[in-house]
């Protein structure tokens, strides 16, 4: 893993733009679905991963040989939804386009996966397998990772319709503290031994050999 | 290159990258089973990236709060919508009229989609241009048709976006809507209602215009062209042309100025043609009501087909909706009526005016009343229902209600005969006869 160029650590990273292209495009998507072209005015409502680029997170991390990463935000205008929409709906439904997208790109990298071990089991024990399963593992975990409630993810978004509206004016507060707070939740949360990834790696594992024949 | 096929570019050339990265992992045999164990350290190291990013995200967050910029610079973005080049679907062919406005703009448009012409003939590139106008005759119309005719992106602003509370930020509003231009060259930037902050400096009483002067200074300055790059032009639209700074008006800057004005009769029957497009007009005379109509806007006119077209559909109730003749007859009369008594005011305002001129007095009027008197008087004021007189030889003015009015006819009217197909509406007395 320590190896820059390994073949499969590359390809991970290639699938990892590709997942948060499609990401991306599912919260603009939404957007334009629900009244709001503003992300489609900026060029964003394409799959194209070009567009969705962040010259740190997408190109800068991997190149150093960091297996992670993130996408340029697509920007969502509330105030620009159907007026049959109410605006925090709204805005749930596509700060969750995003997440929901990464789970049916899993469920289908699942079932690409069982195919290829069900019509060519000597490509799926080979590389081709082992790239379409982290794809699958990364794109669930992307999911997961999006919807943790804490601003400014995805889920906080979801979590914000749900909120006393006495709380909000605090919530986007949090908002502003940035990207790190998140990762410091997680983390704290592993110090005390609560990794909320781990049931989904299992569950990952677990579906990936159910699938093996 | 097509947005679409360029996507379907990438996707492919990655698919095909991860197709290779698979072979080369395949022949340096280098790979761990496809088994569980094979992805947990990849999971180990995506989780231990953490640090760094949060690291990263971390500084980046002091360096900016250092900068002192922070949720400020959302505050300076200018509110400028941008146009794709394919969603604007206006063309010049919409415009009716406007022959001039067309031919300048048409070189505009030909400069934008191809410069190398003006170049090899040492045309200096347009810079900025004015559309001036009375309003509803066709200014962002106009704006729009250069949209759709360029094919290139536009930028649509109202001077009034840059107008803000916060001293300074309509400034930076204006930077940055020229920043944005020059990255996305070749464009065109419109700003409507120019005059929001071209007003001529210095007139204003008290001390709170700094702002706008500010404003406009900057303006000026990106007009100038000299931190100028990208190829794009600036197109403005004001009906307030008299009270623009001289400054914005000097060669360099909007140099181009294209008078928008009231249509005349041939570009009336163009713009009537024009909202005829799409609608069943049947058996109309497009010239005739052209021609009933002087000094009406584009504007005006679309209001007029869209109520004939209205009147139709009220008749129509299921089926097919016709436009007839007497459906345009009734919106006209319509219009009248609604306007009459503007034009009873006008006319008499008009009178008094000329008096100016003419040293014959105001417009003189015979009436008879119901009462079975007769009176002649200037006119020295009207409403719908009143009318004020002064009649010879009595000292004090009168206040006639105009019910009271039987018949009246003009003794002294300073104003030419009503042109062909108007009825004499413009006359005070037409209306209470």
């Amino acid at each position: 893993m320590t190896d820059l160029l390994d073949p499969i650590r590359l390809a991970s990273i290639l699938v990892m733009w590709l997942s948060l292209s499609v990401h991306e495009w599912a919260h603009a998507r939404s957007a334009y679905a629900l009244g709001d072209d503003t992300a489609k005015a900026l060029g964003r409502m394409t799959l194209d991963p070009m567009a969705h680029v962040d010259f740190v997170g997408t190109l800068l991390l991997p190149l150093i040989g960091v297996p992670f990463g993130w996408a340029k935000p697509v920007p969502v205008n509330p105030t620009r939804f159907r007026r049959d929409v109410k605006m925090s709906f709204g805005m749930m439904l596509t700060a969750a386009a995003g997440p929901a997208s990464n789970v049916v790109l899993s469920v289908l990298c699942l079932g690409f996966f069982a195919a290829l071990w069900n019509v060519a089991p000597t490509l799926a024990e080979g590389p081709a397998g082992q790239i379409v399963a982290i794809a699958m593992v990364m794109n669930l975990l992307l999911a997961v990772f999006n919807m943790v409630p804490i601003p400014p993810l995805d889920g906080s978004r979801v979590a914000a319709h749900f909120m006393p509206r006495s709380l909000l004016p605090f919530w986007h507060g949090v908002e502003r503290a940035g990207i790190f707070l998140p990762f410091l939740v997680i983390w704290g949360l592993r110090a005390v031994g609560i990794d909320i990834f781990a049931p989904f790696v299992a569950l990952c594992y677990d579906l990936l050999r159910a699938v093996i024949p | 290159m097509n947005p679409k096929l360029r996507t379907f570019l990438v996707w492919l050339g990655v698919l095909v990258a991860l197709c290779g990265l698979g072979l080369v992992a395949a022949v340096g045999g280098t790979i761990e089973g496809a088994g569980s164990d094979g992805l947990r350290p990849v999971l180990l190291v995506l989780l231990g990236v953490v640090a760094l990013l949060a690291g990263l995200a971390w500084w980046g967050r002091r360096v900016q709060s250092q900068q002192g910029v922070g949720n400020l610079n959302d505050f300076r973005r200018n509110k400028s919508r941008l146009l794709m080049p394919d969603a604007e679907k206006t063309r010049f062919t919409d415009v009716g009229g406007a022959v001039e406005a067309k031919q300048v703009l048409g070189d505009v448009v030909r400069w934008l989609k191809d410069p190398r012409r003006w170049e090899e003939a040492g045309v200096r590139p347009p810079r900025g241009i004015l559309l001036e106008g009375p309003p509803g005759n066709g200014k962002t119309l106009l704006a729009r048709a250069v949209a759709g005719e360029a094919g290139v992106r536009f930028f649509v602003t109202s001077a009034t976006d840059f107008v803000e509370l916060f001293v300074g930020v309509g400034a930076a509003r204006v930077r940055d809507l020229f920043e944005t231009a020059a990255k996305h060259s070749p464009c065109v930037i419109f700003i409507d209602e120019l005059d929001a902050v071209g007003r001529r400096r210095g007139a204003g009483v008290g001390l709170n215009n700094d702002e706008r002067e500010q404003t406009l200074n900057q303006l000026l300055v990106q007009l100038d062209g000299f931190e100028r790059q990208g190829r794009f032009v600036v197109l403005a639209a004001t009906n307030r042309s008299d009270v623009l700074d001289p400054a914005l008006l000097r060669p360099g800057r909007f140099d181009i100025r294209v008078r928008v004005g009231e249509p005349s009769e041939a570009d009336r029957v163009e713009i009537l043609a024009v909202h005829a497009r799409g609608r069943r007009i049947e058996g109309i005379d497009l010239a005739a009501v052209a021609a009933a109509t002087p000094g009406w806007t584009g504007a005006a006119l679309e209001r007029l087909v869209n109520e004939a077209t209205l009147r139709a559909l009220r008749r129509a109730e299921n089926g097919s909706v016709a436009v007839l003749p007497a459906d345009f007859d009734a919106a006209l009369a319509a219009e009248r009526a609604a306007t009459r008594h503007l034009d009873a005011l006008d006319a008499v305002l008009i009178d008094s005016m000329s008096q100016v001129a003419e040293p014959a007095g105001p417009a003189r009027a015979e009436f008879s009343l119901l009462d079975g008197s007769t009176i002649v008087g200037g006119i020295i004021w009207a409403n719908p229902e009143l009318i004020k007189l002064q009649v010879d030889g009595e000292p004090l003015a009168r206040v006639v209600p105009r019910a009271q009015i039987r018949s009246a006819r003009v003794v002294h009217h300073a104003l030419p005969a009503a042109p062909p197909g108007e009825p004499a509406s413009s006359s005070p007395s037409e209306d209470s006869a």
